[in-house]
């Protein structure tokens, strides 16, 4: 990302190949992954943007929530690289990152205004946020049991796909019939944003269950489509009636399960119909990428107000206050995804 | 018949008929339990183990929401006593428990609560094993819990349970 905020280079390096292997996330595997690819990424993204690392005026780094080992990687080198180059290094929640997909470019970028809800759904967190301005984010709501990006990779589970559960489940669902089975939609409290998945897990899992016993095999396709349009309800429901009652101008998506076509859909249908704007990123700006978390990086920095040193915290709140010394430029701090970078 | 916890019990079979009696039942399980416990939950997907272990975290007395720990892989939470909720779901074998630290909990101060156990099963403590079942009849809210008690130390707090949940039965 250039000093005025304009990305010039984004590169992931996808761990979904080798975690197929292993049906998920290996922890350890994948801190190993990480400090294989951490510097090719480095030197790919620096010769995308056509600079040389002496250019770079700052390192960005996820210094959680996460995997202990995977964020200990990722922050040992982007510490050494900032110590070497003698910039600071800035440390970034990961979850406040997937906000800042929206203010990435892309077409949808120009319209988006704070304040905004937003939610961040993915593999590890579903939370329906009220950003009210840089800085200053209230959690509306979470998961009381699964994450949705969970609901994904066990319902994969039990229809026999393969990990990642969430494309797999999108590109199957497309061929069925979402209304074929009526699963549960949890909407807990009247006056509730929080989330729970696990009974529409279950409800997916005794299904196919019973089918199985009376000798049938479910129709893959419709299950699918069925499980994804319940999921979607409930997370574009919660979204549209936040933002509707919070009087903002529009809602957003990011984070992993925010790539899901059917979620997509659904929230730009139903915001429109509340009269709300719908910012829903690219898919590839959904996902986990360096671009966000330099993006989150730069706003803190242009406001002063940029967390250095930071340390690693696999439970990292969202929202914490940044550490002490927000004045001392120069420090090392973390890492996350290979070659983050503002 | 009462019968001493010393006598202790290897085995026990139970049927909760709902998501809350399965909670009701995982906080007296929780009530008894001391440092150092380790509890191996199993069963598919959709079983309820999260939801045994929201029970059985209340009952140690953790006030956090419980969520499961299948993508963080370890939730810390503290209750009367430390207690950490683990998640083996994405683990490829049991080498793995001791890669991501498990073997540092093992007589520790607090209690284990680990879930898709059998996936590291090779590897475990002496435990107290609890396998949720679907019922293979039509009553899709009811559960077969198996208690399996590995170890002196299981089976004396099996025997414990037994007296305290009789009451419920």
């Amino acid at each position: 990302m250039d000093t005025d905020g304009r990305l010039e280079s984004n590169v992931v390096a996808s761990q979904a190949a080798l975690h197929r292997r292993y049906g998920g996330v290996v922890p350890e595997i994948a801190s190993r992954r990480h400090l294989e690819t951490v510097i090719p990424v480095l030197r790919h993204a620096l010769a995308e943007a056509g600079r040389d690392l002496d250019e770079i005026g700052a390192i960005a780094v996820t210094a959680g929530p996460g995997l202990v080992g995977s964020l200990l990687v990722g922050v040992t080198v982007a510490r050494a690289v900032a110590c070497a180059l003698e910039i600071p290094l800035v440390g970034v929640n990961h979850l406040e990152a997937h906000l800042y997909a929206h203010f990435l470019p892309s077409r949808h970028a120009a319209g988006f205004a704070l304040p905004a809800v937003c939610l961040v759904v993915s593999g590890g967190h579903t939370d329906l946020i009220f950003w009210r301005d840089h800085g200053d984010l209230e959690v509306l709501g979470r998961t009381r049991d699964d994450a949705a990006g969970e609901a994904f990779d066990k319902v994969a589970r039990v229809l026999g796909l393969g990990y990642p559960g969430g494309p797999a489940i999108d590109r199957l669902g497309r061929d069925g019939d979402p209304g074929a089975i009526r699963f549960p939609r949890a909407y807990l409290e009247e006056d509730s944003y929080d989330f729970s998945f696990s009974g529409l897990k279950t409800a997916v899992a005794t299904y196919v269950r019973r089918m199985q016993a009376g000798g049938a095999e479910p129709n893959p396709q419709d299950v699918a489509a069925s499980f994804q349009q319940a999921c979607a309800e409930v997370l574009a429901a919660k979204l549209v009636l936040a933002g509707s009652r919070l009087g903002v101008k529009g809602v957003g998506i990011s984070g992993g399960v925010a790539a899901n076509s059917v979620l997509r859909r659904e929230v730009r249908a139903r915001a429109a119909a509340a009269g709300l704007e719908a910012w829903v990123p690219p898919a590839h700006l959904c996902t986990d990428n360096a671009a966000m978390v330099a993006c989150a990086a730069w706003h803190a920095m242009a406001r002063g107000t940029a967390w250095l040193d930071p340390v690693v915290d696999p439970s990292l709140p969202l929202g914490r206050p940044p550490a002490v010394d927000e004045v001392d430029t120069r420090r090392a701090g973390n890492g996350d995804n290979p070659g983050n970078r503002s | 018949m009462p019968l001493a916890a010393s006598d202790g019990l290897t085995r026990l079979a139970l049927t909760t008929r709902s998501a809350d009696e399965t909670r009701s039942l995982g906080k007296l399980l929780g009530s008894l339990l001391r440092a150092g416990d380790w509890l191996a939950l199993t069963g598919p997907v959709g079983s309820g183990k999260t939801c045994l272990a929201q029970g059985i975290l209340a009952g140690l007395g953790v006030r956090d929401r419980v969520t499961s720990p299948t993508f963080m892989l370890v939730h810390h939470h503290r209750g009367r006593l430390p207690v950490w909720h683990v998640d083996a779901y994405r683990l490829a074998s049991a080498d793995e428990a001791e890669e991501i630290g498990l073997g540092e909990f093992v007589d520790g101060p607090g209690v284990v609560v680990l879930e898709w156990a059998d996936r590291v099963a090779k590897w475990l403590p002496e435990h107290l094993e609890v396998d949720i079942a679907f019922d293979p009849g039509a009553c899709d809210q009811h559960r077969h819990l198996r208690f399996l008690a590995r170890g002196d130390r299981y089976r004396t707090l099996l025997a414990e349970f037994r007296e305290a949940w009789r009451p419920r039965l």
